[in-house]
């Protein structure tokens, strides 16, 4: 068993490692050189002043040779400086990270929390009205685009009621204040519903021991009752492994929220970065949103592996 | 149930305390506190080092220049009281305020402007806007506390724009190894009219009143550089209270006039010289060598109709790049008005017919068919003007393709000359359009391969002539000489739509913002009445 | 169970309502106008005879650049899906098949692809715009750029089948039978195994066409003057008290699409095999 994580653990380092590469990869691709990026359009900078800089930030070197070195700093613990300011990438990332990991946790939470009641309200009666208008409304949410959504919400809650704060994170400490996160919080979860719920409801459905499940009503719980309980516990498995997949899907919708909402994250530090051509901010944020991910994906197969028999067996 | 009643549980109470915070509002009592909007943070707080427009704006309250714009755009005295050129030695000797002092108590002296101007000359410090209008500066002194003597190889009237630089303490900026990196950027102290309070990335700056401004304490005690990237935010934000001030798109201006808050705020616009530009490729173009067709293609476009209808009225059209609201326009020179019928008249006496009938001129074969290329735009009005300008080509007999590019990929086009049209826009600051218009200019501005003797004299009197009447005279002749070839089209300048709070008073805008003159929050009091 | 989730109604309908967006899009140029005909006169008119449903800041006639925008968006969904197919299909299926080294490889790079959140990767691409995506048109482009991340899930529920169906009977006979390596993939594990692909696919479009919207937001998807939906959507968003009309049918559209998409997955889903789940 022990052996089995250890390995599973080399390969998500080796993962992480390409993701990396791919994303060298990727910049390698874009056309205009980072040097270029500093003059403002005016193309005030001479070619000897461009040929300085380019030294001065190693791009002049072979893209191998670059490449290994930000490796051989990484593993240092060293991700470099941006080009943009000239701040060390760590820094940046690390006065980002509250905001954007907040953001994710409570719509991860919510999610979740909110999903089994619907899946299983679905799948006491499939077919029902219950389950056709569950998955309609759902999808219907899943259809608003978030910009919209926000837009409107802000208007509502913010400009028109004053319940709420329009944007930013609210906090000096880079914590960011709970009703701050409100309205963000809410952009990022209503679209994650859908799949969830009907998911839940599969795996309700598809449970060896539903009608079982359903027998226990004889000890004076509602169906409903009984469903949201087991739903939690029966989906518990099969939803890390979905959970590992939607931490990349939010993190992805955090960059609009977090735009929208004018909240310092790492979705709006990688969108800027990206412009920039900020070789070495967008190899930091990979990074850590590739970590992220593949923690999560790595922590549903270990805890999937110890949960069910049939895997730890093979 | 139990996991899910904790759930919920702890559900309601997050939504508790949302609510609860909530319900303290902002009051407006207490200190003076004016919040102004700026779309993007600073690239740097060190005030020199990769320099933007935002850490600009930051920079001119923190600390002084010796000199600064007006809000007509003349130089003023800031730092230095007095300046004097001499032609014949390619000097110019500043002569400093006395007794002007850091926010940490410590003399402004000669030493500090000399260790701005070297330190801002480093490449490492990548200072865009004046290292390299300083490049013809050969010797710097300062042979007392309060004198400076900057020695150039070549003088030209329009020197002092560089000086606009915001100067650094030397004994704290000095201090640092990494200018990026260091106890100034951290914390940045100037000798400016406001005290650098403290900093949240992607949402503030704040800073304070200097009460021992040598130009006097200003009127507010705080001002709040507000960051919004967003648009519809910061109009939103605007609507709340959030902002005090701010530039917006025309039609959200239009749409904040006719909402239930319009009563607080003052709405007005002015004039910029920035203008939105349609340079035509002449390096072995088939299309555009001949300015027959570059005037057509003017002619074709609606510009009055486009600016009432679709701009909200916040633009002009211009005849030359030279803008219309400056000192610098020739009378004389009156823009192409909309004449679709001498568009045709002209295009066809320059050979290009539709001999086949399918709506496209074609000549020797050739069909009128380019790509107008556009930097990609967050703004709706510039994916509406090229939209605009496709369809009245079309009218016309060309078949024209848009063509949205990130701006770092339409610049190395640029650079390799790999377009048709280019549709940009320009600010100006000064009149000297040597950059763009000289046929030395190729590594600079002139991507149109603009090419011709009598231009270039003009270009280089224009740069050059000390004598303003003289200087103004030879302007109006580069006017009339940019109107009849029409190299570059000056599609539109814009107007700046600006909203702020009624009770807000002393915003005196200049063309090139409404906090980028001499006159800024320095100015700004808030009045007492509503009224 | 399998009698009471089987509904094909939701398939009905997702198909029908996919079909009329369809129709009301591939038919544009036999009734609407043209959706780029400015006219500088009729700015942000709201519904009425001339224009049914408005008219747009550049008096552009707002049902043409719905039908038009249709066109587009439809074309980005269903391009995306068909583009996640092609690689995801023979990378699952090779990976499921061949196990060992094969699925090692294929398993990485699906993982290594995954852990980067598909929207950063699409920005990236987009805003960069490497030279090997120029000149390509962009509905090709955005649909390629988001195919780049779509396969993953189609490879991943590929190879999960291909495994599964391997040590199938059928699969032991058709081998004593000589039937090669590609045959026995091709004309036996295919069949059964593309059929739950499709919803996949299927749910691919659907998102395809939201993401189009979000790029459009960021301005990067689909450029001007060519209308999309998610484009035609996040102008309105500037306009929202000038021109209701703006986001509302363009906004239903959106709607429609994507509802129709997800209610064609969930219908194959629950007809083919109604213990399958979204995995």
């Amino acid at each position: 068993m022990l052996r089995r994580i250890v390995s599973r653990l080399a390969t998500g380092a080796l993962t992480l490692l390409l993701v990396t590469l791919l994303v060298f990869g990727l910049i390698q691709l874009a056309p205009g050189d980072p040097m270029a990026v500093q003059d403002d359009g005016m193309e005030r900078l001479s070619a000897a002043d461009r040929a300085a800089l380019e030294a001065y930030y190693g791009f002049d070197r072979p893209v191998a040779v670059q490449y290994a070195s930000w490796l051989g700093r990484l593993l240092r613990g060293d991700l470099g400086n941006s080009i943009r300011d000239r701040r060390p990438v760590a820094e940046k990332i690390g006065e980002r990270l509250s905001v954007t990991l907040s953001l994710n946790a409570m719509a991860l939470f919510l999610i979740v929390t909110l999903s089994v009641p619907i899946g299983a309200a679905a799948a006491l009666n499939p077919g029902s009205v219950a389950d056709r208008w569950s998955a309609t409304a759902t999808y219907l949410l899943y259809a608003v685009p978030i910009f919209w959504a926000a837009l409107l919400l802000q208007r509502l809650f913010a400009v028109r009621l004053g319940w709420l704060p329009l944007y930013g994170s609210g906090g000096v400490t880079g914590i960011p204040r709970v009703a701050n996160m409100v309205l963000p919080v809410i952009c990022l979860t209503y679209g994650g519903l859908a799949y969830v719920s009907r998911f839940v409801r599969a795996n309700l459905l598809e449970s060896t021991r539903f009608e079982t499940i359903l027998s226990a009503r004889a000890r004076g719980m509602t169906r409903f009752a009984i469903l949201v309980r087991h739903g939690f516990r029966l989906a518990a498995v099969p939803m890390l492994t979905l959970a590992g997949f939607l931490i990349p899907a939010l993190f992805a919708g955090s960059v609009i929220v977090e735009t929208v909402f004018q909240l310092p994250g790492l979705g709006w530090l990688f969108i800027d970065a990206a412009y920039q051509r900020d070789l070495p901010v967008l190899l930091g944020v990979t990074l850590i949103s590739g970590a992220a991910a593949l923690a999560g994906i790595l922590f549903a197969d270990v805890t999937y592996a110890l949960a069910d028999p049939r895997v730890r067996r093979g | 149930m139990k996991l899910a009643q904790r759930l919920s549980w702890v559900l309601a109470l997050v939504c508790l305390t949302a609510f609860c915070a909530s319900t303290e509002t902002p009051s407006n009592d207490g200190p003076r506190v004016v919040r102004m909007h700026i779309s993007q943070d600073p690239a740097s707080l060190s005030l020199i080092g990769k320099t933007d427009l935002n850490s600009e704006i930051f920079g001119m309250r923190l600390t002084d220049a010796l000199v600064q714009y007006d809000e007509k755009l003349t130089i003023r005295p800031l730092l230095a009281e007095s300046w004097e050129f001499s032609e014949a030695d390619k000097t110019i000797t500043f002569r400093l305020r006395d007794n002007v002092r850091w926010h940490d108590g410590e003399p402004v002296t000669s030493a500090d402007v000399v260790f701005t101007i070297n330190k801002l000359r480093e490449p490492e410090t990548e200072n865009l806007p004046w290292a390299p209008a300083l490049d013809k500066l050969v010797k710097l002194e300062n042979p007392d506390e309060r004198t400076v003597i900057a020695t150039y190889s070549e003088i030209k009237p329009d020197a002092l724009d560089a000086w606009r630089t915001p100067i650094l303490p030397e004994h704290v900026a000095g201090q640092d190894e990494d200018l990026f990196n260091g106890r100034f950027v951290e914390h940045p102290i100037g000798c400016g009219p406001f005290k650098f309070v403290h900093y949240i990335r992607g949402q503030e700056i704040v800073m304070e009143a200097n009460d021992d401004y040598w130009g006097g304490r200003p009127a507010i005690d705080r001002l709040e550089l507000k960051i919004f990237a967003d648009q519809q935010t910061a109009y939103q934000a605007m609507m709340t209270g959030d902002l005090h001030i701010m530039v917006m798109a025309a039609n959200l201006w239009e749409q904040a006039r006719e909402s239930e808050r319009a009563a607080a705020f003052e709405f007005t616009s002015f004039k910029r010289y920035s203008v939105y530009i349609l340079g035509w490729n002449q390096n072995n173009n088939p299309f555009f060598g001949d300015p027959r067709v570059r005037r057509a293609m003017v002619l074709a476009l609606d510009r009055e109709s486009f600016i009432e209808n679709v701009a909200g009225g916040m633009a002009h059209v211009g005849a030359t790049t030279f803008p219309p609201s400056s000192d610098w326009v020739a009378p004389d020179v009156e823009p192409y008005g909309y004449d679709p019928d001498e568009s045709r008249r002209l295009l066809t006496e320059a050979g290009w017919v539709d001999s086949d009938g399918d709506g496209v001129r074609e000549k020797d074969g050739l069909r009128l068919a380019f790509t107008l290329m556009v930097p990609k735009s967050s703004q709706q009005l510039t994916s509406w003007i090229a939209d605009w300008e496709q369809q009245s080509w079309l009218d016309i007999g060309a078949d024209v393709s848009v063509e949205q590019l990130e701006w770092q990929t339409l610049r190395e086009r640029r650079k390799d000359r790999d377009f048709h049209v280019l549709a940009q826009t320009l600010q100006f600051t000064n009149p000297d359009m040597f950059d763009l218009y000289h046929s030395t200019a190729t590594d600079r501005y002139n991507f149109w391969g603009n090419d011709d003797p009598e231009i270039d004299r003009l270009l280089h009197a224009v740069r050059y002539t000390f004598d303003p009447d003289r200087r103004l005279a030879e302007m109006h002749r580069a006017q009339r000489w940019l109107h009849e070839q029409e190299p570059v089209t000056a599609v539109f300048f814009f107007d700046a739509p600006l909203i702020y709070d009624k009770r807000l008073r002393g915003v005196r805008p200049s063309p090139l913002g409404y906090a980028a003159s001499i006159h800024g929050p320095r100015d700004w009091r808030w009045s007492d009445d509503a009224g | 169970m399998a009698e009471r989730t089987g509904r094909p109604a939701s398939l009905n309908r997702g198909l029908a309502l996919v079909l009329v967006l369809g129709a009301i899009a591939v038919l544009a140029p036999l009734w609407a106008q043209d959706p780029l005909r400015i006219d500088l006169a009729a700015t942000l008119k709201s519904p009425s005879g001339a224009h049914w449903l408005g008219t747009d800041a550049l008096g552009r006639d707002l049902t043409a650049r719905i039908a038009y925008g249709g066109r587009v968006s439809l074309g980005i969904g269903i391009l995306t899906s068909l583009f996640s197919l092609a690689i995801g299909v023979p990378l699952g299926a090779l990976a499921g098949f061949r196990g060992g080294w094969t699925d090692a490889a294929v398993s990485r790079l699906i993982e290594t692809v995954a852990c980067v959140p598909s929207l950063l990767l699409a920005i990236a691409l987009l805003a960069m715009s490497p030279a090997v995506l120029r000149g390509i048109p962009d509905v090709l482009r955005v649909a390629l750029v988001l195919a780049f991340a779509g396969w993953i899930p189609v490879a991943r529920y590929m190879r999960g089948e291909f495994m599964r169906l391997k040590s199938a009977e059928m699969v032991e006979a058709a081998r004593a039978a000589g039937a090669s390596d590609l045959r026995i993939m091709v004309r036996h594990l295919l069949p059964s195994a593309l059929a739950p692909v499709l919803v996949t696919a299927s749910f691919a479009a659907a998102s395809a066409i939201l993401v189009e919207a979000a790029l459009s937001f960021l301005g990067l998807g689909v450029q001007p003057p060519q209308p999309t939906w998610g484009g035609l959507l996040s102008d309105a968003r500037e306009q929202i008290d000038q021109g209701w009309w703006l986001a509302v049918v363009p906004g239903l559209a959106l709607y429609g699409a994507v509802l129709g998409f997800n209610l064609i997955g969930e219908g194959i889903r629950d007809r083919l095999d109604p213990r399958a789940s979204t995995r």
